[in-house]
């Protein structure tokens, strides 16, 4: 496991980042189990949010995917954004 | 097979009748028309009803509205989304996260975004009033104190905390804090969000869907076409 994660840090900004959650120092001031709250809110707001702008339920669940999906890509880009922020800090 | 309609459509004569195309001239010509109550969005058509009847069933219980407008498929997905949102919150925070207060040291504006679930949040309405029954205002609590004889009702669910409610001083808030955790903030943040997504479904209920496109494209010459033709009752 050690080497694992040795091989993993040495791998560069990346390796360091996944190093880090690895040793369970965890960049995040909460439990990371604490972010699976969130998945079920993403569900709901992606499933109302679909059913408030079409009818047909195929369209319904294609732009809850869509919803989803850039909530979410949202979400980890201001993620990204103030990881990096912290490391200058 | 028919193209999928991205946009709204509302009857010829509506459209007609909206224009003021074929209408006789009288005093009522330039009168407002009344709301359409019949649209068209994604091929189907929809007979909103009473909007306004909707829109009121539609907060009280999430999905009611769209059962009245036999709408069942998205009634029921609205239903069990925001029910099943608000409940696992509730459950979260024990039971303390929906509750109405306004006091100086606790101002729940929270309640205000849950009470857009409708009934379920309204008991602590209740509860509030018995608690501000058995408040006692004093000059050197602003927010009074809660008197000794005080019960909630159904054990305590949706009570607010007993007065004095004070940052600095072990309270009712602070125990529930203690006692739940993380639970407390997740599930005060479920029922918000659980009220507030009703507001897009009263919306829905009320007026129909807002239809857009689901990607960002720009629609081809082709397909503005087809929607010319349907927009003109093709």
């Amino acid at each position: 496991m050690e080497e694992r994660m040795q091989v993993v840090v040495d791998s560069g900004v990346l390796g360091g980042v996944v190093s880090r959650f690895l040793v369970g120092d965890s960049l995040m001031s909460v439990s990371p189990t604490f972010l699976l709250y969130f998945l079920p809110l993403l569900v709901a707001i992606s499933v109302v949010y679909g059913g408030t702008r079409h009818e047909d339920l195929g369209l319904i669940i294609r732009q809850a995917i869509h919803t989803g999906y850039w909530v979410s890509a949202f979400m980890g880009v201001i993620f990204l954004l103030l990881l990096v922020i912290g490391w200058w800090i | 097979m028919a193209r999928h309609s991205r946009s709204r459509h509302i009857s010829a004569a509506a459209e007609e009748r909206r224009l003021g195309v074929g209408a006789e001239p009288n005093q009522h010509s330039h009168a407002a028309a009344p709301l359409e109550t019949r649209i068209e969005v994604d091929g189907k058509q929809i007979d909103l009803r009473n909007r306004s009847l909707a829109a009121l069933l539609a907060w009280l219980i999430p999905g009611a509205g769209h059962l009245y407008q036999r709408r069942r498929a998205k009634g029921a997905i609205f239903f069990l989304t925001i029910m099943t949102t608000f409940w696992v919150g509730f459950a979260v925070g024990g039971g303390h996260v929906v509750y109405a207060s306004w006091v100086p040291g606790d101002k729940r504006w929270h309640y205000v975004c849950q009470l857009g679930a409708g009934l379920v949040a309204m008991p602590a309405l209740i509860q509030g009033k018995r608690m501000r029954d058995h408040t006692v205002i004093g000059p050197e609590e602003p927010g009074g104190r809660t008197d000794e004889s005080y019960r909630p009702l159904w054990g305590g669910w949706m009570a607010p905390p007993r007065r004095p409610v004070m940052e600095d001083r072990p309270d009712d808030v602070a125990a529930w804090y203690a006692r739940l955790g993380a639970g407390y903030e997740m599930g005060t943040w479920y029922t918000m969000i659980a009220g507030l997504l009703n507001l897009l479904v009263i919306y829905d209920a009320y007026a129909g869907p807002l239809s857009t496109p689901i990607s960002g494209r720009k629609r081809t010459d082709e397909e503005a076409e087809d929607g010319g033709e349907n927009a003109s009752g093709g």
